[in-house]
């Protein structure tokens, strides 16, 4: 049953709705609301951020009003990972150029599959590397270095 | 005759040789990822987009739609070879095709699925080009307040015909509303939102976004499901060439399939996903032996593999027409059309002619192409299926980071896509779908602008959205859809018609 309602996925939502809400309605309050016929660059996103908040609000109290049986929210760690390979690669690339950054990527994002041992992730980042230069670079024409600024030091 | 001119304009630029190269790549780019488990079309386009933004506006209209049959008629593949449907619309592919295929006739299923879907996007083709001509030129009619209220009729309806909680449906269309105006607004220079970053300045990128909740987030939750690694049916396919008694056979279901799709598919949100599984009721209770149905039934393949198809096809209708996407393909289609500086909407029909034809009739080319490539090179798919999702996960990311980075050749889009991630990943776990997300995302600036220059031609008067009729109407229809899903027997009948 896929709509049944999940009451502490619901409880978390509606939470995290309410602080995108008042965040949003924060960091637009101050500017003008304008009139109704001209309508200033705040009013817009008062309404949309209070429709937020009132939508999280409602779905919090809904989720604490309902009898149904709360079903635990499972989260692992292994995907964030995923999260951390993607965001080496975003702050290695300009300094050390494409080569480097993404064998890194590729031995970040291994991590996050047990099953990958030592020599499956050479291979990966060895094949990927070499494919997407070829890909990317030669065929593509992206104006990507190879290696960047930092390596031509050394 | 209007029409045989049109056409004649579409099919020079559809088949002039580089368009052909470019559709050709496209189909086969589409498939290609496509049919790797875990990936669907949503994930494909979004990481083949860069691939179009160095060609014309044409050609990568053309580009994208082959991506989008490509990965569409991939995804068909992967249901029935190995159970695991790329996306929803393809879950009752799966469903007899996988029985089929495990009866030893995947080849049967497999040409099914190709001719079925062929003949059904040759006739939504059809529709397209006798009904787009007719709305484009009824919407050129509308002023900002009908447009305001269509764009609400559609995002409502969009998460009416989707499955799960509407309330945070509802929730997740504001959210995308509210990203979709970050930045510096266009009236007053005001920026909004942006935590005093200076790339936030300029927006959120749709590309990275979509890449973030759609391919990281999709490898993400998949990473450790052993589901994905199951067994192929891995015996020689045969009987790919159909013979006359299967054709009749099938004949019937194709074309209610294709009827039901063409139908649906013009509908917001619902599209393909609600064809499929309407085209295998209706099956189901026409047929004369419905026990076959689960255990390996032809008809259970060709109608709603018709009705998906004929669905996908005539969602880029709306997208076309009146410049609203219907699902996220489309959202990105026009945030393509948007980076190639076309302002999508009615006005795109007159002022880009053959854009707009070429891109119906490169349609028509483009499932011809994939019938003739797609089932000679069917041995080469599944060889595609057996590579072992650990190896995928880190070659996917891979190809989204590139992806991302070559948008601007800057680091910022790497880092909103792997924020996007993060949000796609806790999203679904909350089970939060990302679609209407991204569908208000992209009409959030369009939205605020119609409804300034409603508001200032009225006067100030808000009740200009309900006084002027067509308006109206169109509200009407967004609070019924409403009303209607919440009440407890529709909203019954619409778990189990989605949930079977």
């Amino acid at each position: 049953m896929l709509a049944r309602l999940h009451t502490q996925k619901d409880f978390f939502a509606g939470v995290m709705f309410l602080a995108i809400g008042v965040i949003a309605i924060y960091e637009t309050s101050n500017l003008p609301f304008g009139t109704l016929s001209n309508i200033g660059p705040g009013f817009f996103p008062v309404v949309l951020s209070s429709l937020c908040t009132f939508f999280g609000a409602l779905i919090v109290v809904l989720s604490l009003l309902s009898i149904k049986q709360p079903e635990p929210l499972s989260l692992s760690w292994r995907p964030i990972v995923l999260v951390a390979a993607t965001i080496s690669f975003g702050v290695l690339i300009a300094p050390f150029g494409f080569v480097p950054s993404l064998v890194v990527l590729v031995a970040i994002s291994s991590l996050a599959d047990s099953d990958l041992t030592w020599l499956d992730t050479f291979k990966l980042a060895v094949g990927l590397t070499i494919g997407s230069v070829i890909v990317f670079v030669y065929l593509l024409k992206q104006p990507i270095e190879l290696f960047g600024p930092y390596l031509m030091v050394l | 005759m209007e029409l045989l001119s049109n056409l004649t304009l579409g099919f020079g630029t559809a088949l002039s040789p580089w368009n052909l190269v470019y559709c050709f790549v496209g189909c086969l780019l589409g498939t290609l990822i496509g049919v790797l488990p875990g990936l669907g079309p949503a994930a494909t386009i979004a990481m083949l987009l860069p691939f179009t933004f160095s060609l014309d506006p044409s050609a990568s209209l053309i580009m994208l739609s082959g991506i989008f049959y490509g990965a569409q008629y991939g995804g068909s593949t992967t249901a029935i070879l190995v159970n695991i449907p790329g996306e929803a619309s393809s879950v009752v592919t799966a469903i007899d095709g996988h029985q089929l295929a495990k009866q030893g006739h995947a080849g049967m299923a497999l040409s099914t699925a190709a001719l079925g879907s062929f003949f059904a996007g040759t006739v939504a083709t059809l529709v397209i080009a006798l009904f787009a001509p007719m709305l484009a030129r009824a919407a050129l009619e509308f002023g900002p307040a009908e447009y305001f209220s269509l764009m609400v009729l559609g995002l409502v309806a969009s998460v009416a015909l989707a499955h799960g909680s509407l309330l945070k449906a509802l929730a997740m269309i504001v959210f995308g509303l509210l990203v979709g105006i970050v930045g510096i607004d266009v009236n007053s220079g005001a920026s909004r939102m942006t935590f005093g970053s200076v790339e936030l300045s300029d927006g959120v990128d749709i590309v990275a976004v979509a890449m973030g909740l759609f391919g990281l987030a999709e490898v993400m939750t998949n990473i450790g499901d052993t589901s994905l690694s199951r067994e192929t049916v891995q015996s020689k396919i045969s009987g790919l060439f159909p013979d006359m008694k299967l054709l009749r056979r099938i004949a019937g279901p194709v074309c209610r399939g294709t009827a039901i799709g063409s139908v649906l598919g013009i509908l917001p949100g619902g599209g393909a996903l609600l064809s499929s599984f309407a085209s295998y009721a209706v099956e189901k209770k026409l047929s004369q032996d419905p026990r076959q149905f689960g255990r390996g039934a032809i008809e259970g393949v060709a109608g709603p593999e018709s009705a998906n198809n004929a669905g996908a096809q005539t969602s880029f209708i709306p997208m076309l027409t009146l410049g609203l996407p219907s699902n996220v393909t489309m959202a990105l289609m026009i945030g393509a059309m948007i980076i190639q500086g076309i302002q999508p909407g009615p006005s795109v029909m007159t002022s880009q002619p053959t854009l707009f034809w070429g891109l119906i009739a490169s349609m028509w080319v483009g499932n011809l192409m994939l019938v003739i490539l797609n089932l000679p090179l069917i041995g080469i798919w599944i060889r595609l299926l057996t590579i072992p999702y650990k190896y995928l996960a880190p070659s996917i990311i891979v190809f989204c980071a590139i992806g991302v980075y070559t948008l601007n050749a800057s680091s910022f889009n790497i880092f909103v896509m792997a924020a996007f991630g993060a949000l796609g990943y806790i999203l679904r776990k909350l089970e939060c779908e990302p679609t209407p997300f991204l569908l208000g995302m992209i009409l959030g600036p369009m939205m605020e602008e119609h409804m300034r220059r409603a508001l200032m031609l009225s006067r100030g008067n808000p009740m200009t959205f309900v006084d002027r009729p067509i308006s109206l109407i169109l509200l009407l229809l967004a609070v019924t859809a409403i009303v209607l899903v919440t009440i407890p027997a529709v909203r019954n009948k619409r778990d189990e018609a989605l949930v079977e």
